[in-house]
């Protein structure tokens, strides 16, 4: 039995990894902005068995109400053995680029929103002396590509900080996971043309659940993303900086 | 806005779209941007019902939520992109199955509706039309109409086997049946020649629930494997093998060819005696192709047709006897064929294919013209055994056949959606 919040609820991946938790000992409370499509979620989790299903609707850029939120949180289920961090936007680069509003926007989101509930759950998780927290970061952020840096900043500087709470917190036997997926099929990713490297929310769920079970700290998902990055990370960047990439 | 490729079953060339994938049903509301769309599913349809080529496609992968499950009433509510596969695991643990399960697993429940699709069970229980409580559906103008035998009857006998032509159809509300465990008990038979297997359809009716025969065509006469199976009793399990194959892409096109498709079936026959198990699983025994995803591409980039057509008991063996001739003529092999027997309870949809009679599907490779000219033969022995020809199977019957095979289509096009559209519609030029 565990005690698992999903903050971005709606997002494909948190989806499928949510049915993959969904057996009658588990409980669950799942958040994301929209209600509507957040209850289809919740009406799904309770038919293929979960044993309490909660859903609230928050909007994760009002930064203001992190600890109030977290707060909320406990109320509702008690306590938390697994917290996933699923929310998140695809910035468009080239129009993030022309608007700096925009990428100020994109950039509260994907880092800020994020570090001010992972400081607040890092208190709560520190005293409790167990349980999971699992973010999802991305390739993106191991190496600055013009395509894609400001996504890419966010989460790098989002693997950075999960680095040092995951440092703090090993003494704590809480477990630190940064999830950095390759190329997923889902619908934030639809603008894209698909090619062989591509994968379902679905394996990236099954991989994510498997890297719970085991603890691990670090997941590239598929497996073949370590590699790749490996050789990304290690192009000089005098090469690396002329390459269209 | 940028176009993205899709194909169907058949494999004969990608086609451009315009697809949208709505991320839940809400996102289903706001899609009709285009003069026609088309729902696509798992692309499990073999031509063109499922395409729109340069127009509007609604991609239903991520519909594939469980929305209500009823134990005592036998009910499940869930959307259309739901795969059966995925939903048959759902059901296995509360000792479910559904009442009828086509060839392949990998269809979306919305696409089992839209083609009216039958099993091996159809003798018992009809198609799978006939076990829908209700279903609600997006029309073109964004209102959402609930349809049952109650309510929207006309609309609700439109959609079953309607093709996806009479709008988008959201949500299904299913029928189930109880079953003690997930395995069936089978019985096989090695059958002699096209007599024999009519003939143990006749004695096989009253004792078994699910029957079918596979032909091997190039065998004169056609040998075969007569299988029969019933829901096992008892507290047992037969959970299928996790792993499957993959063909990962087209391959070359001579690999199947007359002379491997010859080695299979010849094979299949003589290992047939493997498969003569007590008891086995759904998969084996209801999905025995599924084993091999994507199968359809070991015939490589020309892809392949399928011909299946009904025609009433009485005109069978004669019909079947000429298509032999034909195959000889045109010199076209079937790689794959497979025989059922309807039963005589009536499909509910306007334009449902399954009727009294017999059903053989025939797998082809496209050879270009010559297999064209060889099913224009065939389309006039069924049209003149008063027969049918199967939409979901079909890349290529004209405006007659379809007429003809369909005769309430003129009742039907009361309820077809002006924004909706495919290939397959265009083609046999019903509005024109």
């Amino acid at each position: 039995m565990a005690k698992i919040l999903i903050l971005g609820a709606t997002s494909a991946i948190a989806e499928q990894l949510a049915r993959l938790y969904a057996q009658a000992d588990n409980e669950m409370l799942l958040v994301a902005r929209n209600s509507k499509a957040l209850d289809e979620v919740c009406r799904d989790l309770e038919v293929r068995g979960t044993g309490k299903v909660s859903s609230r609707s928050h909007d994760f850029n009002a930064i203001e109400k992190a600890q109030e939120f977290i707060k909320q949180c406990y109320e509702i289920l008690g306590s938390i053995d697994i917290v996933l961090f699923a929310f998140g936007t695809l910035p468009d680069q080239t129009r993030s680029n022309q608007d700096t509003t925009l990428m100020h926007k994109e950039i509260l989101l994907n880092y800020n929103a994020i570090v001010v509930l992972l400081n607040e759950l890092g208190m709560k998780f520190e005293k409790q002396q167990s349980g999971t927290i699992a973010v999802l970061g991305s390739v993106a952020g191991d190496r600055g590509r013009q395509s894609n840096y400001i996504y890419g900043s966010a989460k790098g500087g989002l693997s950075i900080f999960m680095q040092g709470l995951r440092n703090r917190l090993a003494r704590h036997d809480v477990q630190v996971l940064t999830i950095k997926p390759g190329f997923v099929d889902t619908p934030m990713t639809k603008s894209f043309k698909k090619g062989p490297l591509w994968v379902g929310p679905d394996k990236i769920a099954q991989d994510i659940k498997r890297a719970i079970d085991k603890r691990k700290d670090v997941l590239y998902t598929p497996w073949y993303w370590w590699w790749i990055m490996l050789v990304i990370r290690s192009i000089p960047e005098r090469i690396f900086k002329k390459l269209k990439l | 806005m940028k176009t993205s490729f899709y194909t169907s079953w058949g494999n004969r060339g990608a086609v451009p779209h315009f697809a949208t994938i709505p991320a839940n049903m809400t996102q289903a509301h706001v899609i009709f941007e285009y003069d026609s769309s088309i729902v696509y599913g798992q692309g499990r349809s073999y031509g063109d019902v499922c395409l729109n080529t340069n127009g509007g496609l609604i991609d239903s992968r991520y519909l594939d939520r469980l929305l209500e499950y009823h134990e005592g009433a036998r009910l499940i509510t869930c959307q259309s992109g739901v795969v059966l596969k995925n939903l048959i695991t759902f059901l296995e643990t509360k000792k479910m199955f559904i009442p009828v399960s086509p060839g392949t697993a990998n269809v979306t429940v919305g696409g089992m509706v839209a083609n009216d699709v039958h099993g091996k069970n159809h003798h018992r229980v009809g198609s799978f039309g006939n076990h829908i409580q209700s279903l609600t559906l997006l029309k073109g103008d964004g209102s959402i109409e609930e349809c049952s035998e109650n309510i929207n009857n006309e609309l609700f006998r439109a959609t079953i086997g309607g093709l996806g032509l009479t709008g988008m159809i959201l949500t299904v509300t299913l029928k189930l049946k109880s079953v003690e465990n997930n395995c069936i008990a089978i019985k096989s038979f090695k059958t002699k020649n096209i007599e024999h297997i009519l003939a143990l359809f006749d004695e096989t009716d009253d004792e078994y629930e699910y029957t079918v025969a596979w032909l091997d065509m190039y065998s004169s006469p056609q040998k075969g494997i007569f299988n029969c199976g019933n829901h096992a009793n008892g507290d047992i399990d037969c959970a299928a093998p996790v792993k499957s194959k993959t063909v990962p892409v087209n391959a070359p096109n001579w690999l199947l060819n007359g002379v491997s498709s010859k080695l299979f079936n010849k094979l299949y026959y003589s290992k047939a005696s493997l498969f003569e198990r007590e008891v086995t699983s759904y998969q084996s025994f209801f999905y025995p192709l599924d084993g091999v995803e994507f199968w359809n591409r070991l015939y490589g980039r020309r892809g392949f047709y399928q011909y299946q057509f009904v025609v009433p008991y009485g005109s069978f063996l004669t019909v079947y006897m000429d298509i032999l001739k034909f195959i000889k003529k045109f010199n076209q092999p079937s790689y794959l064929a497979v025989l059922k027997k309807f039963g005589d309870i009536k499909s509910i949809g306007m334009l449902s294919f399954p009727r009294a009679g017999y059903t053989l599907a025939m797998d082809f490779p496209d050879k270009g013209r010559a297999t064209l000219k060889m099913f224009e033969a065939f389309d006039k022995l069924v049209m003149d055994a008063g027969g049918a020809v199967y939409p979901a199977k079909d890349a290529r019957m004209n405006r007659n056949v379809f007429l003809q095979s369909f005769p309430a289509v003129t009742e039907f096009i009361k309820h077809k959606d002006e924004r909706f559209c495919s290939d397959f519609w265009r083609r046999v030029n019903i509005d024109g």
